[in-house]
């Protein structure tokens, strides 16, 4: 092996640390480097030291048995500790879940996720081209903190255009919610289960 | 991580944050890889990296509220897992050399036994790195994040990354061409 120190200069004026710096991100060599013999000397000897590098970086490491067990049963006792500490009407409401809270220094606000159903089912009925919602539970609301997980499953006047009544449905329910409920609709699933009109296309 | 993924991560975090034990455990399951794998790499022992994984999981769970939602979960576990090693290598300093996990190269075929030599070498060198050099370095090299990412892992700038990065790369590139 060459005496090349990373720190120094090649008799070409390129600065080694320059080359490895390229090597080390994966880089091409400039067109320099490409045609310097200097340079390739060096990039081919610094590409070489790197391979243990690259050697190290993929050797696998496994991670503890019980890893994750161990890590919930923390998670459990936190939360167990932290419910004990609320107390009183907000743990009755967590345990139901789906629940959104508002905290500030006057109270709680709590919505319940058949609030954020309500708004959806009569924004859906604004949309053109819409026709019902499919069967019972055709609506599931997941409500976290200030967030909300909308899937609905709908039927569709046949003729127009699905991608276009879906995106119309997509903007108007995400706009209709934030304006109402003060929540952010951060995923909004349409399942179109069929197409409503005496047509033989029904589903 | 695909953008597929991320969404899965940004869903799994709104059920969690409703106290939805069950998300938070799918969550632990797919980053526990990456989380022990920087905890390990930063740490250089086992035992160690097991317990800052441990205590990362616990503290995003705690503080999944101030998680936002246009952000990526990944890199902000990889932040709190961080602070976590830097924590635990600021208090290790005053009480004793940074621990390394090097293993005995051992026998075998000439060319395995050259490859874990080499390896061996890197481990010495990342050891002998300051805990601000190893930092974006591990997460540079190993990790293979973006200088944007790192930045944002290590709330610094990118050229403090880069310039980091940069003395990290000659400490190793030493190490190992001195091994040789």
């Amino acid at each position: 092996m060459t005496a090349l120190r990373p720190d120094s200069r090649l008799p070409c004026g390129t600065e080694v640390a320059h080359i490895l710096e390229r090597v080390a991100d994966r880089q091409e060599p400039t067109a320099h480097q490409r045609g310097c013999p200097y340079c390739t000397a060096a990039w081919d000897e610094l590409a070489d030291l790197w391979v243990g590098v690259r050697a190290y970086a993929d050797e696998e490491v496994f991670v503890p048995d019980g890893f994750v067990m161990k890590v919930m049963r923390r998670v459990r006792a936190s939360s167990a500790a932290s419910r004990r500490e609320v107390g009183g009407h907000s743990s009755v409401a967590r345990r139901r879940g789906w629940h959104a809270l508002w905290r500030d220094e006057l109270g709680e606000l709590w919505i319940a996720d058949r609030v954020v159903a309500a708004v959806v089912a009569q924004t859906l009925t604004e949309v053109e081209g819409f026709e019902r919602i499919a069967g019972p539970g055709g609506i599931r609301v997941r409500v976290g903190r200030r967030e909300v997980i909308v899937e609905v499953r709908v039927v569709l006047v046949y003729g127009q255009s699905v991608v276009d009544i879906v995106a119309a449905v997509q903007e108007r329910v995400s706009e209709r919610v934030q304006e109402v409920t003060g929540l952010l609709v951060v995923s909004l699933d349409v399942v179109v289960t069929g197409f409503a009109a005496g047509d033989s296309t029904r589903a | 991580m695909t953008e597929d993924d991320r969404e899965r991560d940004r869903q799994l975090v709104v059920l969690a944050r409703g106290g939805n034990e069950h998300a938070f455990e799918v969550l632990v399951r797919r980053h526990q890889d990456q989380t022990y794998r920087l905890a390990l790499r930063m740490l250089g022992d086992r035992d160690d990296a097991d317990d800052a994984a441990q205590e990362a999981f616990l503290q995003a769970w705690r503080g999944l509220e101030s998680f936002r939602a246009d952000a990526a979960f990944g890199t902000w576990l990889y932040r709190i897992t961080m602070n976590e090693c830097l924590r635990l290598l600021a208090g290790r300093r005053d009480t004793a050399e940074l621990s390394v996990d090097i293993e005995d190269p051992g026998a075998g075929p000439e060319e395995m036994m050259a490859a874990r030599q080499v390896v061996s070498a890197v481990k010495a060198g990342v050891a002998g790195l300051t805990p601000e050099q190893r930092a974006p370095w591990v997460l540079r090299e190993v990790e293979g994040l973006t200088y944007e990412e790192i930045a944002e892992v290590l709330a610094v700038t990118v050229t403090a990354v880069k310039a980091r990065l940069h003395r990290a790369r000659l400490v190793i590139a030493d190490a190992v061409r001195r091994a040789r």
